[in-house]
């Protein structure tokens, strides 16, 4: 807390009292002396100093610093850098951040993080090291990381030291007489729950934090591609063609749709909201309704089949991905596409959204970011993998890969950067 | 009308719409509920109250700012309107009366070009030519300034 007169304050009080007297005494009216440059930290109070310095923009702020003492006080105060840090649209940090956070370093963490984004300056890339063979899917977040592979086992791991924590397959889960018997090509997890889906055609539901198996679903003749559940609904595709929805809010999972979505494999499914995206080999990105199980709307404008599609949170944007190499963004009110981004030499095989940035990664065994406001590529990543890329994902701190190897890659882009405050950034 | 008094005692006569641009004032007339009483303004003097009035008048159209609307704080600084750039072009102690009187009266389009104004005298300058403007003795070490400067190093463009 910044006192509310300072006692330098009421020096300069002092001193302007006994300059009044002097000019008295010496018959000049003091109204009349001319009025000096004046330093406003002296003379406002704290809130509208505060009010001053969210006017400037950062860089400013940090020459303010090297002005004087009582400056670089105000230039350092907790209000000023994060009114900064809020006027960054993409920028935001955890619910639990302390609200006593030094946000002059918050500010200064979340800035640097963008530069090596913009950069693709990653610190470091390692890998997890435990699967026998290829990994197909992967989702992580700050604390752990979930990959399915083609030895039928699900693997969790630390996301920051890439440990194996835990491996989940039918060996271990004999007592449970749960696992798969199949590759594990598709997985989903929250705070609760986790799908995973397998090639034996079955859908596991674990229960988390526990990671115990709670029931296996049997929906489909085929293997099963893909999966997708927000908090209402669980959508699963297959190679049979058909796209299961099921209720997730009641006991037992109940069967809402069944929709024949292609005729042949359903490759890639994605809901938001009441949405429910789907794309297949006959090259059509598909729009459902999870809650009727009607048919909105069919995209057409790829020239070969399709391999993945995802929609934007707010459900606005729909992109999708498949063997003509190109990425194609679609909007789901106008039923267009708006825009291509062409760059993968192969299959794109694998997409994900997160917040306006869209990573793809691609059989020509690159992962690209593109940029949906910007229209285009922010970042090309040629050296990470020496063999297709089957699954991607990225959050504002890493991106982590899998491929037809082992070993899936991640790419810290904070190594180095105080953990204080990295921990604290969501986007 | 309306009838103002500064805490030198001198009254002004204005218009209810004009003087309505501070809520402070709005609420007192509210209170009052009679527009015919004279309205004390125990904090801002006549010649700052004048200045103030001015800027009033000429704003007496515009619509009143939200509160704390995120939209409009993402403004940048630079965008003041002319005639608020020459009615800003007053001395440094005038302008900080201003910033007082606006925070004071609650005009916070007034208080906002106010610290506006301050803040472009600051931006793009150096510490020395900060120091020049505002009258400000540099009371830090070499030592203290070669660490500021570490500290600063991370927005350095390499």
């Amino acid at each position: 807390m910044v006192p509310l007169v300072s006692n330098d304050q009421v020096r300069s009080s002092i001193n302007a009292d006994t300059d009044a007297i002097y000019h008295k005494e010496n018959n000049v009216d003091f109204e009349e002396k001319p009025s000096l440059l004046t330093d406003f930290t002296n003379r406002l109070p704290s809130e509208l100093r505060t009010l001053v310095f969210c006017q400037l923009d950062f860089r400013s702020i940090l020459v303010c610093r090297c002005v004087c003492h009582r400056w670089k006080e105000v230039a350092d105060m907790s209000a000023v850098w994060r009114y900064q840090f809020r006027l960054r649209r993409r920028w935001a940090v955890k619910q639990e951040t302390p609200d006593d956070i030094d946000w002059r370093k918050m500010f200064e963490t979340r800035y640097l993080l963008d530069r090596r984004w913009e950069r693709g300056e990653c610190v470091e890339a390692y890998n997890l090291d435990g699967h026998e063979e290829s990994v197909y899917c992967v989702q992580f977040d700050d604390e752990k990381i979930i990959t399915g592979s083609r030895d039928r086992s699900v693997r969790v791991w630390d996301t920051t030291t890439g440990k194996q924590l835990r491996i989940l397959n039918a060996e271990v889960l004999e007592g449970d007489a749960v696992g798969h018997t199949g590759s594990v090509l598709c997985l989903q997890y929250d705070d609760r729950m986790m799908l995973t889906g397998s090639s034996d055609g079955t859908v596991i539901i674990w229960e988390l934090p526990a990671y115990r198996p709670v029931r296996q679903l049997h929906d489909h003749k085929e293997g099963v591609l893909d999966l997708s559940f927000n908090d209402r609904y669980i959508a699963t595709c297959s190679k049979d063609g058909m796209v299961i929805i099921r209720n997730r809010r009641e006991e037992g999972f109940p069967l809402v749709h069944k929709v024949v979505a292609c005729n042949g494999s359903v490759n890639s499914v994605h809901i938001r909201r009441s949405f429910i995206a789907t794309a297949g080999v006959d090259g059509i990105v598909k729009v459902w309704n999870a809650d009727t199980g009607k048919l909105l709307m069919s995209l057409n404008g790829h020239s070969r089949g399709l391999a993945c599609v995802i929609l934007s949170p707010d459900a606005r944007t729909i992109v999708s991905g498949g063997n003509d190499n190109t990425i194609r963004v679609w909007d789901t009110k106008k039923k267009t596409c708006l825009f291509e981004f062409a760059g993968h030499e192969s299959l794109v095989r694998t997409l994900h959204v997160f917040g306006r940035k869209v990573l793809s990664g691609s059989y020509d065994q690159t992962l690209k970011v593109w940029d949906l406001d910007y229209r285009q590529i922010v970042l090309d990543l040629r050296k990470y993998h020496g063999n297709w890329i089957f699954s991607a994902k990225m959050d504002s701190k890493r991106i982590v890969s899998t491929s037809f190897g082992a070993k899936p890659v991640v790419l810290d882009f904070t190594r180095g950067l105080d953990d204080e405050y990295v921990r604290y950034i969501l986007m | 009308m309306v009838k103002l008094t500064s805490s030198d005692g001198e009254s002004f006569d204005v218009e209810k719409e004009v003087a309505e641009r501070s809520v402070l004032i709005k609420n007192m007339i509210e209170d009052v509920g009679d527009a015919s009483t004279e309205i004390p303004i125990p904090n801002v003097t006549a010649n700052v109250l004048k200045k103030v009035l001015e800027w009033c008048e000429h704003h007496k159209g515009d619509p009143i700012l939200a509160n704390e609307d995120d939209t409009d704080a993402r403004k940048k600084s630079t965008d003041i309107d002319e005639w608020d750039q020459k009615f800003m072009q007053v001395d440094q102690e005038m302008l900080f009366e201003i910033i007082l009187a606006a925070n004071y009266l609650d005009i916070k389009a007034l208080l906002e070009v106010g610290c506006k104004t301050v803040a472009n005298m600051i931006k793009g300058k150096t510490p020395e030519e900060i120091r020049r403007t505002f009258n400000i003795q540099n009371d830090f070490t070499p030592e203290e300034e070669a660490q500021i400067r570490r500290e600063n190093e991370w927005a350095e463009d390499r």
